[in-house]
């Protein structure tokens, strides 16, 4: 009789609890600990072996409605590469990526006193899809129309002297939730010209990019949100996902329970006639 | 020729691209070169046509008050007026990055937030183990969900090595076998459009 009551629980109470399991660690904070993993180590070595005052190229492939995971993990990153005095070439494949890369990259420049046309220049969204990939190859100047994401002349910035075609910078950085994202650089750019492509993506792409990051093609992955926080951790700057983890291991255990429970609920409630 | 013209350029300059990829001959590479520039150029004009195919699509449902034609009136209203605005401000300008921020944003993260709520519902009452297959599925979900998360390693220190082990051993195992399939189908598919074998995307029956 129980079983079977819990069987038609109104579908709000779950939501309810989901709600509240999200929402009590922000205000009260677990601490639980977060283990550093071999995956986030590597993206944070390979970021550390590139040479101060080296060129990257950083793509935002990511949209809007990934926000929530991949800002922080984009701000990681790039302040990261900040920090090393890296030289970084901000680069969309998608229009709202590069929206959503320029408050990324101007808000951390403003912070960390990075100059716009020496240390960071935004491409921007340039359309044309994998052929603009393609033609940075040969001339990654034609390949962005010559301007930056503003309109301005890539000339005119000290930045861009030395970087004619996208085998002048040392890496590419990608921070995708889908496609276009890592394949499209791994199969036009980084795989025939030999690069190092590295990066993070939301959780849910992590099992299809697998193969890749276990045959190298992908030198490193971070992998969402828990990637993001161990990153933070590994930069000593704690951060959004950081203070995420907590909700995000009583949701995860809240969904583990809802399976126990569902289950055990299937399997004991009062059978029907038909043995359904 | 509504098709056939289609299907000769088509084959004209797919097998051009192509030959360029194995011969460095005469004029190939600098044609190569022209014809990344046309692909960009019409891929920006792509936009304004999507736009304008829209309008028309939606603009038929106001015509004709169809259900919910006042969804298809602010839909199309929306969309040039924003155009317009970034037109007039670019990108960096207040009202269209103030639009962007606080309006478009918070509403696509909204809809993609919801997914959790039911993916709540699902796994109490649509996830069971009612057969072999879907309790391996049904284990490995929540071995990975445990894995993922901080307190996975507090219940057990086992369950992010377990975890890791199913996305780098069994996950891309699978997963190695569907990219191959898709790759050689997007290939062969490629292929039959060159040859205009493939017609679908003309508008008739491939």
């Amino acid at each position: 009789m129980f079983w079977d009551k819990m069987q038609k629980i109104n579908k709000y109470y779950i939501y309810a609890l989901l709600v509240i399991a999200l929402v009590i660690p922000m205000f009260v904070p677990l601490g639980l600990p977060i283990s550093i993993t071999a995956d986030t180590r590597k993206v944070y070595d390979l970021m550390e072996k590139i040479p101060p005052g080296s060129p990257i190229l950083m793509s935002f492939d990511y949209t809007a409605n990934a926000v929530a995971e991949m800002d922080p993990m984009a701000t990681a990153l790039l302040k990261q590469a900040f920090k090393r005095g890296l030289k970084v070439v901000l680069f969309s494949q998608g229009d709202q990526g590069a929206v959503l890369a320029q408050k990324i990259g101007d808000d951390l420049a403003g912070k960390m006193k990075k100059n716009y046309g020496t240390d960071y220049v935004h491409l921007g969204y340039k359309p044309g899809g994998t052929v603009v990939l393609r033609r940075m190859v040969e001339d990654l100047w034609d390949a962005a129309a010559n301007v930056d994401m503003n309109g301005k002349p890539l000339s005119s910035f000290p930045l861009m002297q030395n970087i004619k075609k996208i085998t002048d910078v040392k890496a590419i950085v990608v921070i995708s939730n889908g496609s276009p994202g890592f394949v499209e650089w791994l199969n036009y750019v980084t795989g025939p010209q030999k690069m190092p492509l590295f990066g993070g993506t939301v959780s849910v792409m992590v099992p299809g990019y697998m193969p890749y990051v276990q045959s190298g093609q992908f030198a490193g992955l971070l992998q969402g949100s828990r990637g993001t926080a161990e990153y933070e951790l590994l930069i000593k700057e704690p951060g959004k996902a950081v203070s995420a983890q907590d909700s995000q291991s009583l949701s995860h255990l809240y969904l583990v329970t809802l399976l126990v429970l569902g289950n055990l609920g299937y399997f004991l409630r009062k059978k029907p006639a038909d043995g359904r | 020729m509504r098709k056939e013209l289609p299907i000769l350029v088509s084959f004209l300059f797919g097998a051009v691209v192509i030959l360029a990829k194995y011969i460095s001959l005469g004029p190939l590479p600098e044609l190569i070169k022209v014809l990344d520039k046309w692909s960009i150029v019409s891929g920006a004009f792509a936009f304004l046509f999507g736009m304008i195919n829209l309008s028309l699509l939606h603009g038929h449902n106001v015509a004709r008050r169809k259900s919910d034609y006042l969804f298809s009136l602010y839909f199309i209203i929306v969309m040039w007026a924003f155009f317009f605005l970034g037109l007039y401000q670019t990108q960096k300008g207040y009202s269209y990055k103030w639009i962007f921020d606080n309006v478009y944003t918070p509403g696509t993260s909204t809809m993609y937030g919801m997914i959790a709520f039911y993916i709540a519902t699902s796994a109490y009452r649509a996830f069971r183990a009612r057969t072999m297959e879907a309790t391996v599925l049904l284990v490995g979900a929540a071995i990975v969900m445990l894995g993922n998360a901080p307190v996975g390693a507090v219940i057990w220190k086992q369950f992010p090595v377990i975890s890791d082990w199913l996305l780098k051993i069994p996950n891309t195992a699978g997963m190695r076998g569907i990219l191959v399939g898709v790759y050689l189908g997007a290939l062969t598919t490629a292929i039959r459009i060159i040859l205009g074998l493939e017609r679908g995307h003309l508008g008739g029956r491939g």
